[in-house]
């Protein structure tokens, strides 16, 4: 028996065509109110953001988000999902996707994320949009795999060598791991950069009430596509259509010819890796691309702070400790504040700086032996006290050990 | 001066092209002619003005271009 398959996936059998009805995303995730983990709702966000390209490797605590996608990606028509043997091949499927015009994704653990580093230096030179969720484990090493930790902080920044800008985002609830997984696919699309989606094995863990938003609502920022003539075409040049830093992306298999490659290249994209002035041009508008744009980009969360005399400063899972703590604390007469960061790079240095006018402490709450803290401490240039709260070992900051150090001063 | 293609090695100018880019002489042009894998070569015109400077040699990324030195 002869059958034929269409594209939109009508089969044929005998010459008599079958319509089958093509599932959607609406179909897979009704709106409504639900219960979740963090790591389900990494799954729904990225189905709502459009991607369409998983390629992963199983690791505690990030496993459920492959199989989240193993669940649900094949049963769309447009929809693959991989399970490589590695990371590396991971996120080199990924980026290779990408300029196949997939929004892409991988998530990964700490050992997997120190695996994915090459690669990610890769899509920084190649400008590559993708979006790496990196749910946190205690390190280094394999550490302890099924608990929560925040050491990836400066790795997600700095993990791979030379001078690059990637755009690192943490949730820190389930809630929010949805929308900031959606708000990552913008983000990597408007700059062209690899997003980093930070989580850590408690938020990925913790069920919780989730809101799946209607499709509709969901605000999708596409890639911007190549219009310009084929001749005047060239792969990475900035300023020429659009008065912007971010050049246009083409796909593999278009009219239009891009050769990629990881050795600095000019704006033809051919290498031209013996030039300093060529190599200097094309990393300041990497770093530019996103630092002229760093007002779009940072957001953070903030309670109490007008008249504060600490801050406590905190991100992903701690604050929610931290802001029991403040809350508690006010409570009581202290007049303290809560600084949530839910954009870790680039660093809110503007917002620390005004507050450090005022003020009389940081508190900085870690899950790690003082990242963050350095930075607060950098930005607050002197004008305060700056101390942290560091607990590492899988346990998080309770709001009585913050509010004993609020009550220390 | 003796400018080498490997024809078999070459992945063509379509997907590649570096040799035609980086030459200060523009020496090297469309062949209009396929190995056998099915790329576009390029070709050599003019080989006496190479200068040696062996800018092909050291770009190109599937070693293909030979610049060799007529041994005196």
């Amino acid at each position: 028996m002869r059958v034929n398959l269409s594209r939109n996936g009508d089969f044929s059998i005998r010459g008599e065509w079958l319509k089958v009805k093509k599932i959607t995303v609406d179909d897979i995730l009704i709106p409504k109110l639900t219960f979740a983990t963090g790591n389900e709702a990494i799954v729904y966000g990225a189905l709502l953001a459009n991607c369409r390209f998983f390629a992963g490797y199983p690791i505690t605590p990030a496993t459920e988000i492959l199989e989240g996608m193993a669940k649900y990606l094949p049963l769309l028509d447009d929809g693959i999902c991989l399970q490589m043997e590695d990371e590396l091949s991971s996120i080199a499927a990924v980026i290779g996707a990408s300029w196949n015009n997939f929004r892409t994704m991988t998530a990964t653990s700490g050992p997997g994320f120190s695996l994915m580093q090459e690669n990610i230096g890769y899509a920084c030179m190649t400008e590559t949009p993708c979006v790496i969720v990196n749910v946190q484990r205690s390190g280094p090493s394999t550490g302890q795999p099924t608990l929560p930790a925040q050491g990836d902080v400066m790795q997600s920044r700095w993990g791979t060598h030379g001078d690059h800008y990637v755009i690192v985002l943490y949730p820190n609830d389930v809630q929010e791991s949805l929308s900031l997984t959606i708000r990552a696919f913008n983000l990597a699309d408007k700059y062209r950069v690899p997003v980093i989606l930070l989580s850590d094995a408690t938020i990925a863990h913790t069920r919780e009430k989730l809101i799946i938003p209607n499709q509709k609502e969901v605000e999708i920022i596409p890639r911007v596509p190549v219009t310009i003539d084929v001749s005047k075409y060239h792969p990475f040049r900035t300023g020429f259509v659009r008065p912007t830093k971010v050049p246009e992306m083409d796909r593999f298999g278009d009219e239009y010819h891009t050769y990629l490659t990881g050795l600095t290249h000019n704006w033809k994209a051919y290498p031209t890796p013996n030039d300093q002035e060529v190599h200097e041009k094309l990393v300041k508008r990497f770093y530019e691309k996103i630092r002229d744009n760093r007002d779009d980009i940072i957001t953070y969360e903030e309670k109490y702070t007008k008249d504060a005399e600490i801050i406590v400063v905190s991100y992903g899972i701690p604050s929610r400790s931290a802001l029991v703590a403040v809350e508690n604390a006010r409570q009581k007469g202290h007049k303290v504040g809560y600084l949530r960061l839910i954009t870790i790079w680039p660093f809110p240095h503007k917002k620390i700086y005004n507050l450090s006018l005022d003020i009389k402490k940081f508190l900085v709450v870690e899950m790690n032996l003082g990242q963050i803290f350095h930075k607060v401490n950098e930005y607050s240039r002197g004008n305060c006290e700056v101390e942290g709260f560091f607990k590492i070992g899988g346990k998080i900051p309770t709001p009585q050990e913050i509010f004993k150090m609020i009550k220390k001063r | 001066m003796i400018i080498k293609i490997y024809e078999n090695l070459c992945k063509g100018i379509k997907g590649c092209g570096n040799c035609i880019e980086v030459c200060p002489k523009k020496l090297f042009i469309n062949s209009g002619n396929l190995n056998k894998k099915g790329y576009i070569l390029p070709k050599i015109v003019n080989p006496n003005q190479c200068i040696h400077c062996k800018k092909c040699e050291l770009i190109c990324p599937e070693m293909a271009i030979s610049v060799l030195e007529e041994s005196g």
